[in-house]
């Protein structure tokens, strides 16, 4: 592989530990364990990230954005590491590389303040530039999501519908032309209709903005629809990793295969019963494979020691003991 | 004929708020059969909801009832719903009709510990007959809990909801829900807030009670997908007004109204990568809704007709009604 070329996002084994409870008393939980991976790619590519909920999507998407720091590891975007965003004036360049589109618009804005005043302040801020310039910055921003200056003029956050901010939460997010928009369930709060234009929307400005997107999402049928390449996160760890297609062609861990096989699907009725874990929290803390307890094909050494994400060689890689040799069977004891 | 456990009868209530009139139900008929599996669908804000509250004659200011009854059939008793005191209403809840409220995940007191609540749905079971113990009481819970395969009862019990996950919290409202057997069980979004797998998990635990026990199930879901699995009859909406209901398979088979048309469309399916549109045009303000079919703005097939009269809710085959002026009561339609 070319050792210059930079990837858009590189992670190096990143752990984010709360600790839940007392101080004294409390016990630790690590909301994401010793992650590594990285995206390459030749053109802006869209990354989903699928998993259980609290298996540490959002943590993750929070520890990239900056919002949080993490306990240990490292994280690179376009080469920069951001452990060396310090300074108020770096931070506002970082902020010029990746932008944040929330969960629930209503968290993106104050209600006390009007709508178009904060988007022209964002702008003035994050680039400096003239009031002349912020001010089509701005109008070309919203333009790229249906709306424009003029229709959101004067108003206030509650005098637009769910979906309008939403769009304007998305257009706030372009101001500033970023490489990255982190996106953690842009879409849950928004019946079908609006979805489906949110998700064509993210399409345009991938294909004509090169704008790359992490999009965190329950939905793994937009995941499908939207994404190249995409991660299975579980309690903590990334499962699997590679292109999108392949991934739900064929799911090769044991964990992204009942993932699929739980998707309700019109045409499609459930027949087989399902186990759900009645062990959640003790799971985060197991030694060996946290998937053990509940894999049809685990055996006793995948409660003993934890597989690696391991390459598979067309562009994915598992972490799961039934696709390991015995190199690196050997190689993960060891390690520990 | 099946046999009708429900009836809402030409009802409208509406919202009085400082803003307007919001007619978040307006003009509602439609019959609930016993033991059946009633699905709603609908945009974001079209009432489905409120629609549930008032099914459980939850009618809190501003939500005032401006005209219609609820009438409930228990063997040869007819109850009107709208005009029980405060105290039998209580007496029908938990016993007769129960409730998930949308978010109930995040409703539970957080700082009663389960089996306390667990107590008080007992408590409501022994009115008349003689008292348990709280060691007999905790069997009786613990062994329910055991049934409906839930891990370790009597740790769950005593735990405080904040301490379990969303997917274990909602399993124990399903089974303090479907603790004393009501005939009637009102869910609003169950799952929404929760990955596939523990959805799938919970939907199958609902449809096994259900099938076994033969109450009647209503419950709220913007998954399509969802509804495919669990419903044997769907009721979709839109601002306010019931658009469609017929049988699951009439729906998904030969959709009649525009909106159900596109709900059902519109969301991208696995394995199928080619671009969907979504639906142009805001959703309405149920402060004033549009003249005519509320569906007018946005609806590609709309005619002159559409924009200046209500269309009636007509029967246009066996079992299946629509509201659109496209169909004639003769089930004649006309996509022109
Ligand atoms: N600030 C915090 N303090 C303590 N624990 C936290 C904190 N934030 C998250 N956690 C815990 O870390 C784990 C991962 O949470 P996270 O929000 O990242 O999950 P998620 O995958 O985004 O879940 P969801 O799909 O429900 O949004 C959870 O167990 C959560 O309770
Ligand atoms: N307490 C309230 N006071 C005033 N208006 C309300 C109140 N609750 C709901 N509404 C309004 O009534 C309408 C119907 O709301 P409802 O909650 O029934 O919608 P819904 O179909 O359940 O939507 P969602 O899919 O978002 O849950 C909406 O316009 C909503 O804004
Ligand atoms: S009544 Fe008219 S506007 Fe309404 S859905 Fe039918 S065709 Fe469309
Ligand atoms: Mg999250
Ligand atoms: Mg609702």
């Amino acid at each position: 592989m070319d050792r210059n070329k930079t990837s858009l996002l590189k992670v190096e084994n990143l752990t984010k530990i709360f600790k839940i409870g007392g101080l004294v008393l409390g016990e630790k939980l690590t909301a994401v364990d010793n992650v590594s991976f990285q995206i390459e790619s030749d053109k802006p590519v869209i990354f989903s990230v699928i998993g259980e909920s609290g298996s540490g999507k959002t943590t993750l998407a929070r520890l990239i954005l900056k919002l949080i720091e993490p306990t240990n590891g490292k994280i690179f975007i376009n080469g920069l590491d951001i452990s060396r965003v310090k300074s108020k004036e770096d931070f506002l360049n970082f902020r010029r590389l990746v932008q944040p589109v929330f969960q629930d618009p209503y968290d993106s804005f104050n209600p006390m303040k009007k709508v178009d005043n904060y988007l022209l302040k964002t702008a003035l801020k994050i680039l400096k530039v003239s009031k002349r310039k912020a001010f089509s910055l701005v109008d070309d921003a919203l333009k790229s999501v249906g709306l424009s200056f003029e229709k959101i003029t004067g108003k206030f956050m509650n005098q637009f519908s769910g979906g309008e901010l939403q769009r304007i939460s998305i257009a706030r997010a372009l101001i500033p032309k970023p490489k990255l928009i982190v996106a953690d369930e842009p879409v849950s709060m928004v019946d079908a209709s609006i979805r489906m234009n949110i998700m064509n929307l993210f399409k345009e400005l991938n294909i004509n903005f090169g704008i790359n997107f992490i999009y965190i999402t329950h939905d793994l049928s937009t995941a499908y629809y939207l994404s190249d390449i995409m991660a299975i996160m579980y309690r903590g760890n990334i499962v699997e990793i590679g292109p999108s297609s392949l991934i739900f062609a064929d799911p090769l861990h044991p964990y992204t295969e009942l993932l699929l096989k739980s998707i309700p699907e019109v045409g499609k009725e459930w027949k087989e019963d399902i186990k759900l874990s009645g062990i959640e929290t003790e799971e985060y803390g197991f030694e060996g494979c946290k998937f053990y307890n509940r894999c049809p094909y685990a055996d006793e050494h995948c409660k003993k020691s934890r597989p690696i994400l391991i390459d598979k060689g067309d562009g994915r890689k598992v972490a799961c003991f039934k696709y390991d040799d015995n190199l690196s069977r050997a190689l993960s004891k060891s390690l520990k | 004929m099946p046999e009708k456990i429900l009836k809402v009868d030409n009802c409208r209530v509406y919202y009085f708020t400082s803003r307007g009139i919001n007619k978040a139900l307006d003009n509602i008929n439609f019959e609930i059969y016993k033991g059946e599996i009633l699905g709603i669908a609908g945009e974001s804000g079209c009432g489905k909801s409120t629609l549930i509250k008032s099914l459980y004659g939850m009618i809190l200011p501003p939500l005032k009832v401006v005209e219609g009854k609820i009438l409930l059939f228990d063997n040869n008793d007819t109850i009107d719903l709208f005009s029980l005191s405060d105290e039998s209403l209580r007496n029908l809840r938990w016993k007769y009709i129960s409730y998930m409220p949308q978010g109930s995940m995040n409703v539970m007191n957080p700082v009663v510990r389960i089996e306390e609540q667990f107590f008080e749905v007992l408590d409501k079971r022994t009115e008349g007959t003689k008292k348990i113990s709280k060691n007999q009481a905790r069997e009786i819970i613990s062994n329910y809990l055991r049934d409906m395969g839930l891990p370790s009862p009597s740790k769950l019990l005593k735990s405080y909801p904040h301490q379990l996950s969303g997917g274990m919290r909602q399993r124990v409202i399903l089974a303090m829900v479907t603790f004393l057997n009501p005939k009637i069980i009102l869910a609003d979004e169950p799952t929404t807030a929760l990955d596939v797998v523990v959805q799938k998990g919970i939907l199958m635990m609902m449809k096994k009670i259900q099938r076994e026990r033969k109450n009647t199930l209503i419950f709220v879901s913007h998954d399509m997908g969802v509804h495919y699995q669990m419903a044997d009859r769907l009721l979709i909406m839109y601002a306010g007004k019931i658009v469609e209901l017929g049988p699951k398979k009439a729906i998904f088979e030969n959709p009649l109204h525009p909106y159900t048309k596109f709900l059902i469309d519109s969301l991208p399916r696995i394995g199928e990568k080619e671009k969907r549109k979504g639906i142009s045009g805001e959703p309405p303000d149920l402060l004033s809704p549009p003249h005519g079919c509320r569906f007018h703005p946005r609806c590609p097939y709309k005619k002159k007709i559409c924009e200046d009269r209500e269309p009636k809710f007509i029967k246009v085959s066996d079992d299946h009604f629509v509201a659109c002026h496209l169909f004639s009561k003769k089930g004649e339609m006309n996509y022109g």
